[in-house]
Order: structure tokens, then C-alpha cells, then sequence
């Protein structure tokens, strides 16, 4: 993984000091709160229900063990004991005092850890594949190509007051595990006709009120130009975003309203007319980047590998389960990618102790090469385990209660904090969340792959959206309601779910997802999921279970 | 209001005119950017004597093409938010090799400075209180850069690898 | 302005009734629309509620309550150093034999902490 040289090391200590600078401020009266609200944002920190709510950077979701460990110290010494993982790879904690935060950031720098632009209208953190260098169907690398970004968007002094937020993610497979498709711009590496590697720039996706997929901007780009290409865009966002109305305020509503085509002259004209001499990716550059995510020295396969490990999947019913749904395969023979499931029944999605991150790390060094993945469906991946190691791995998470064997799985919900501490809510999600994961776990098995995701109001955080089911929380005359949709999907396939019908409250929500998985379960066919069943069969079918023929 | 200027506090050397001021014979004076698009063609004047007041919707294209004929041009920050500035001035130093002086004006906060000073602007129109608040410090609170951009410092890539 | 303050801790329902410390008319009754301002804790976030006499009070039971909810938070707004409150506002409360309470879920969870 990256590590900082004395650059960003020193970077990071001016940084904690202006902010620790700014609080001062703010606590002296210096700077009134409207002044100082914009400052703590792009750092991390909002002011939520019950407390400050620190949010932390992990660039594109990879975690050292010592970082993990501090990730458990801070919510030892400063938070109640856990943290949250959201769906944008971040962590989350939700009892912070203001006064103690430029000391959360320090312990963090020493680390190597930041939340800057986690928050505020500015290019936020860059999200990847958690599978990033162990998939099997990866053209290449994408994390250095993310670790590139990191560093040019970092305090850009051009773009760090947008009309909103701005979201950038990166993927080099197939197969989506990044949503890429719902980021302001997406990045996908891929191989022109000449064989040469670049990207294919997407731009315009996002959920939120108005769900919207990105659009092709262009087919490929040599990665030479990634960067000034990206300033190109962002510049014609800067100039000609919306900054009247919030709501029209994300780069989506500028492509959507000059269309593709004239969003794509746009940035070429203003691409046309920039040098990029400055910005221009040197070979030499890209390699020292590279060479940080070197693979790890793997070892050869062993001859009893196998052995050991089908003893364990014949003898132990529960490992096979957990084998057949929480662990993918890995380009390198002998060894398994892992996602560790934070989804036990009946807790907060994504939610960790702080003893259980100190386990994660601890771990990580003696079942791979001292590195996890923070995913964004709240899950964390390990990306090395040999696998001839799974069984004692499965057998240290089970102890600790992490081994619940439901990736992909109906019980797998993605679900934002709602109501229960943002400010913005309009209904909760966590014991939606909860009660659903329940009431689903006896069956999700015969259900198969599906993805159920919890938002608390429009903002969308829980990506209801793409939810092959989404749930929605709304509030009508002071009461908790939600608002189902269908057949949505955040893969390569991407789709914005449809409407089943008139929100329900909160006690038959249960109810009506089981209605919705009855008729998909029958209607089917073989290989398909649901937002494929759905888009064959159409709405209706779905409509008619759960509010009956009209 | 106060003038920082090259990182220090400057007497302002330009009149300000309101659209209905006459222009005076000689001297440094600054127009608003409607005035000029009106009176433009009557308008002669040397460059070190003439300043635009230019609104931050105005896009670059447009600016860079009359940035010639003045030697200030006065962008705008109405609000902490809106950063469209920015790119006006890194565009004009940038991209039309304006030298003239680029000034904030508006609701210009110290935690901006700095990345004001990056994309180019040399001059701003600071609060009374950026004298007791110690503005002038916030220009040096990072050493090091992670981007070009409209300054010469260097920057982070640059420095590793051996070429500053 | 008329005050009724409450005491208790923990959980709706195990509030305790202050004694009102004068013979106070008890001028508010039940249809009355009450409110009560909260805002947030500039140093660590807490949710706090203003207590009358230039108090603020982390404990909902603290609040003053008064039927004109502009008036209170002009007064509220009077108060202390402002740098303490950090986005004060009115919210409806309800009171049933002196046990005050906010009214919707979302100052419920703001005063006694989230459900799940
Ligand atoms: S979706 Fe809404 S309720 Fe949920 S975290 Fe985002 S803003 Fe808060």
C-alpha cells in the first residue's frame, strides 16, 4: 500500500496545525460559526444530532494494522467504543467534541491518516474496487491511479469551493464493485485497439434527488492526461455548475442540461486551451506510485493446501457456508480474497468496536501481508489469505462474531445512520435495517444474490437507489414511512429502481420486501437477478404483491 | 477595509468609479465590468490606469480576451462558497499570461488566502480585522503543494523527483 | 413569560416533578401549544436546552417552556456568551401532569439518544 514519504508527512503536520489553528479560532470567537462551518466540513467534521461527527479518509478503502489500531484507539479515547463504516469507504465517528478533534487529527497524521475533504463542496475522497491488485479479471492496478488523484485533488487550490460535492472512483474490472457508475466522474482502465492502457471517463452519475448514471465523456484517455483532463472538467464544472439552487447544484444536472455532447466540447475546448505540461503523468512518476502496491511475496501452493482445506468444508457445515458466500477467488493460486461481513443479525450496518478493528489488524498480519479493504457495501475485505489458512482465519472471526456468512446475501443490508444521528433524516434505517436482516436470514439462501439498501431521506447515502430493493425513509406529518423501489442495480448494469407503490410504515416493511422476494423467487429464470427478472417482467407483477390487483 | 498587497498592507493607489462617476482624465481608476462592455469603444486609456470590476459569472473566455487593455482586474468573492474566482484568475494568469494585478474583492476570508495566492491573485481587500487577526500568517501556512497551479512554487511530484 | 421546569434523567417517563419554587399560577394548560429551545454545544456538540435565566442545560427536564416559542428564543438569544449555543431553535413540547416532553421523533431521539 502507499506510504507517506517525508512530503506528505510534513503536508499533513501543517494541515493539522491550521486546523488546530481554525478551532482556536472559533473557540476564541474569532470566527463566527457560519466562517468556521465551511472549515471544519472539509475536515471531516459536522455537527449531527447528538455530537460532532468526525469523518476519516481511507483513500480507496485500504487499511494498514496500525491504522487499524488507531482507527480503535480513536473510538476508544474520543468516541463511545465504535465506529461506522459507510458506504463511501469512509469511517465514521459520532461522538466527537470539537475541542478534542485537532488532537484526533494529529493521533491520525502519526498514522498516516487524514479527513480532509471528506466533507464540504470539494473533490472528495477517491473510491476503487476493495478486490483492487487481487482480482482475477483486472486489466490493471487501479489504487496507484487513485493514490494519483489523492494527491492532485488534495488542498487544489482551484477547486476546493464547487458548486457541491464531487465524487471520483476508479475500477479496473469487469465486474463493478466500486459503483462507479454513480460518481461525478468514474474511471475505468481500459485496453484501446492498439492495446495500449488508459481510461474510459465517465461523467455525470449520482443518486440523490435526482438518480442519474454517468455518461461516457470519453472512450479513452492515455493515462499521460489523466490529471490535466481532470482539471479540464473540473474547471468547466467550476465555471458553469449550478450554484443557485443545491439541489441543481451536482455536476450530473450541468451534464444533464448542456447534454453530453456539448458537456464533452466543453471540456475538450477547455482541454484544448490549458498546458499540460505541468500536469502530464511521467512514466517516472507512475512507477514510484506503482511500485508502493507491489504484489506481496506470495508463497508457493502447498501440497497439502487443499487438503487441509476441504477437511474443513466437508467437516464444518457453518466454514462452507461462509466459504460458499464470503470468500471470491484470487488471481494468485493458493490464495482467497475474504470479506468479512459487518452484518451480523440485528446490528448497525457497518458499525465496528474497537476491539474488533485491534482483531481486524492483528489478523491481517497473521492471515495476509498486513492489509485489509473497507468496502462500500460496509464490508471489510481481506484481500491475501492463503487458503489453506481459511479455516483457522473463519474459525478467529467466528470467536469474535465476525463470521457471518451473508455477503451478497439478503441479510447483507446497506444502510446509512438515518435518523437515529443525522441531522437530515427523515426516518431511521438503522432498525429498519436490523428488523429486515432478521426476518430474512431463514431465507436468504433460497432467495440467492441480492442487494437491499437503506437510505433515511433523499440524500441517498444508503444507495437505495441501486438497491436491487431500495428503502427509503420519508416523513409524512411527523411519522416514519418508506418508500419502496425495485429492480435497481449498481453494477456494470447499472439501473435506478422503480417505485413499487405507495410508501409503508415502518412495521410492514418486513412484509412487503417478502412479497416483492416471492415474486421474484417465482418468476425467475435460471441465472437471473432480481433487476434482471425485473426488467423482463416489468413492474407490475411486483406492484400486485405487495399492494394487490387495482 | 484594508489593502494586502504582495503580503503586505498597501495604501490603495486606484479610484473606484461608480457606473455614474465620470471617468477622469488620467489616472488609476476602476470600472465595473457592465460600464466597460457599454463604454469600451470611447475608452482610452493606458493600461496601468485602467481596472475592470469583473463579476464572477462573466466566464474566462470573455475577460481573457480584453485582459490587454488593463492592468487591474478585480475579481469577485460573494460569498465564502462560491468559487468561481478561482478559475478566473488561474485562467488569466495561466492561459491569457495576464501580469496585471489580480485582486480580491468581496467576502474575502483569511482561510482563503492561500489558495487564492495560488491561482494567481496578488492583491486583497481584506476586514479591519485582519490586522489584529494576524491575516498576513495564513499566506505561509503550507510550505508544500500537492498541484501546479498559477504560482511558481513548486510542487510535491516536482520535488521528488529531483526537479524543482 | 411563564416557565415550567421538570427535572429527571434518563428515559421519557421517569421524569420527576421539580416543586415549583414559587406559587406559580398555573396559567398553561394542556391545549396550549408549548415550546422549549434547543440548540447544539459549541465545544462538544451536546444537545442543550435553555433553562431560562441565561442557562443553557444538556438535561431536556431543564427547559423552560413558554407558549410563544419566537419570544423564547429571542430570549434564549439574549443569553449567555452566544459562542456556548450553536444553532439554537423552537421545537414543540407537550406537558401532562408536569412531565414535559418534545413532540416528534426526531427531538426525541435529540434528547434521549438513538433507538438503536
Ligand atoms: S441518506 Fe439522509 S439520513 Fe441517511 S445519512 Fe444521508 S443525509 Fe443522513
Amino acid at each position: 500500500m502507499y506510504r507517506y514519504d517525508e512530503f506528505d508527512r510534513r503536508f499533513l503536520d501543517e494541515r493539522v496545525a491550521q486546523y488546530r489553528d481554525q478551532v482556536r479560532r472559533r473557540l476564541a470567537g474569532q470566527l463566527s460559526e457560519e466562517e468556521f462551518r465551511p472549515l471544519r466540513l472539509r475536515n471531516g467534521l459536522y455537527l449531527q444530532l447528538h455530537a460532532y461527527m468526525y469523518r476519516i479518509a481511507i483513500p480507496y478503502g485500504t487499511l494498514s494494522p496500525a491504522q487499524l489500531r488507531m482507527l480503535g484507539h480513536v473510538a476508544r479515547k474520543y468516541d463511545r467504543g465504535y465506529g461506522h463504516f459507510t458506504t463511501r469507504q469512509n469511517m465514521q465517528f459520532n461522538w466527537i467534541k470539537l475541542d478534542e478533534s485537532p488532537d484526533i487529527m494529529a493521533d491520525l497524521a502519526s498514522v498516516e491518516m487524514h479527513s480532509i475533504q471528506t466533507s464540504g463542496n470539494c473533490i472528495r475522497n477517491t473510491t476503487s474496487d476493495p478486490f483492487a491488485g487481487v482480482a482475477d479479471d483486472e486489466i490493471e492496478d487501479p489504487r496507484p491511479y487513485c493514490e494519483i488523484i489523492r494527491q492532485w485533488s488534495t488542498l487544489h487550490p482551484e477547486f476546493s469551493w464547487l458548486p457541491r460535492k464531487f465524487k471520483i472512483a476508479v475500477s479496473a474490472s469487469k465486474k463493478d464493485r466500486a459503483a462507479v457508475h454513480v460518481h461525478d466522474i468514474g474511471l475505468y482502465l481500459v485496453r484501446n485497439a492498439e492495446g495500449e492502457v488508459g481510461f474510459q471517463v465517465l461523467i455525470g452519475g449520482g443518486l440523490g434527488r435526482t438518480p442519474i448514471m454517468a455518461k461516457v465523456l470519453r472512450e479513452f484517455l492515455p493515462k499521460k492526461d489523466l490529471l490535466s483532463y481532470l482539471e479540464a472538467a473540473l474547471r468547466v464544472y467550476n465555471e458553469y455548475g449550478r450554484r443557485d439552487n443545491i439541489y441543481k447544484a451536482r455536476i450530473k444536472i450541468l451534464v444533464q442540461s448542456l447534454g453530453i455532447d456539448k458537456m464533452r466540447e466543453a471540456v475538450d475546448a477547455e482541454w484544448a486551451k490549458m498546458d499540460h505540461t505541468p500536469l502530464d503523468l511521467d512514466n517516472e512518476t507512475v512507477r514510484a506510485i506503482i511500485a508502493h502496491f507491489a504484489p506481496p511475496a506470495y508463497a508457493a501452493v502447498g501440497k497439502d493446501d487443499d487438503a487441509v482445506f476441504q477437511a474443513a468444508v466437508a467437516s464444518d457445515r457453518k466454514f462452507a457456508r461462509w466459504m460458499k458466500y464470503n470468500v471470491a477467488h484470487h488471481k494468485q493460486p493458493g490464495y482467497a480474497i475474504a470479506t468479512v461481513s459487518l452484518k451480523p443479525l440485528g446490528t448497525p450496518p457497518g458499525d465496528i468496536t474497537a476491539e474488533q478493528l485491534d482483531l481486524l489488524a492483528e489478523l491481517s498480519e497473521t492471515y495476509g501481508f498486513g492489509e485489509v479493504r473497507v468496502t462500500h457495501e460496509q464490508n471489510v475485505v481481506f484481500p491475501d489469505v492463503r487458503r489453506s489458512d481459511l479455516p483457522a482465519f473463519y474459525n478467529a472471526l467466528a470467536a469474535a462474531g465476525l463470521g457471518t456468512a451473508n455477503i451478497g446475501l439478503a441479510s447483507d443490508i446497506i444502510a446509512c445512520p438515518g435518523l437515529d444521528y443525522c441531522t437530515l433524516a427523515n426516518a431511521r434505517s438503522i432498525p429498519v435495517a436490523e428488523k429486515l436482516g432478521e426476518h430474512l436470514a431463514d431465507r436468504e439462501e433460497e432467495v440467492g444474490p441480492m442487494k437491499i439498501k437503506i437510505s433515511g431521506c433523499i440524500n441517498a447515502c444508503g444507495h437505495h437507489h441501486v438497491g436491487h430493493i431500495g428503502i427509503l425513509g420519508v416523513d409524512k406529518n411527523g411519522e416514519e414511512f418508506y418508500q419502496i423501489t425495485v429492480g435497481g442495480s449498481a453494477d456494470e448494469q447499472s439501473a435506478v429502481g422503480g417505485i413499487v407503490g405507495r410508501a409503508v410504515s415502518s412495521d410492514q416493511v418486513n412484509d412487503a420486501v417478502d412479497k416483492l422476494l416471492d415474486v421474484y423467487v417465482r418468476m425467475r429464470c435460471e441465472g437471473e437477478d432480481l433487476p434482471a427478472t425485473y426488467r423482463r417482467v416489468g413492474p407490475e407483477p411486483f406492484k400486485e404483491a405487495v399492494y394487490g390487483a387495482h | 477595509m484594508v489593502l494586502i498587497k504582495g503580503r503586505q498592507v498597501v495604501a490603495d493607489s486606484w479610484r473606484h468609479l461608480d457606473d455614474s462617476d465620470p471617468l477622469p482624465a488620467t489616472g488609476a481608476v476602476t470600472i465595473s465590468w457592465e460600464r466597460w462592455t457599454v463604454e469600451r469603444g470611447t475608452i482610452a486609456r493606458p493600461r496601468a490606469q485602467l481596472g475592470l470590476r469583473i463579476p464572477n459569472t462573466v466566464t474566462t473566455a470573455v475577460i481573457g480576451a480584453d485582459a490587454d487593455h488593463c492592468g487591474l482586474i478585480a475579481v469577485a468573492f460573494p460569498n465564502f462558497g462560491d468559487g468561481r474566482a478561482f478559475s478566473q484568475a488561474r485562467v488569466l494568469r495561466s492561459q491569457y499570461g495576464f501580469r496585471g494585478e489580480i485582486r480580491a474583492t468581496g467576502n474575502v476570508l483569511r482561510d482563503q488566502l492561500q489558495f487564492m495566492e495560488r491561482c494567481g491573485i496578488d492583491a486583497f481587500e481584506v476586514p479591519e480585522r485582519a490586522l489584529t487577526e494576524d491575516w498576513l500568517a495564513a499566506f505561509s501556512e503550507f510550505d508544500l503543494f500537492y498541484q501546479p497551479a498559477a504560482d511558481s512554487r513548486p510542487w510535491i511530484a516536482r520535488q521528488r523527483a529531483g526537479r524543482n | 413569560m411563564v416557565y415550567r421546569t421538570a427535572t429527571g434523567a434518563g428515559l421519557p417517563g421517569q421524569f420527576t416533578i421539580r416543586a415549583p419554587n414559587e406559587s406559580e399560577p398555573s396559567a398553561v394548560t394542556t391545549e396550549t401549544k408549548l415550546y422549549a429551545i434547543t440548540a447544539s454545544r459549541l465545544r462538544d456538540g451536546a444537545v442543550i436546552y435553555f433553562a431560562g435565566k441565561q442557562t443553557w442545560s444538556v438535561k431536556f427536564a431543564d427547559s423552560a417552556i413558554a407558549p410563544d416559542g419566537d419570544a423564547l428564543l429571542a430570549e434564549a438569544a439574549a443569553g449567555p456568551p452566544p459562542l456556548e449555543a450553536v444553532g439554537a431553535y423552537v421545537i414543540e413540547v407537550t406537558q401532562a401532569e408536569g412531565i414535559i416532553r418534545p413532540v416528534g421523533l426526531r427531538e426525541e431521539i435529540r434528547a434521549f439518544g438513538p433507538t438503536a
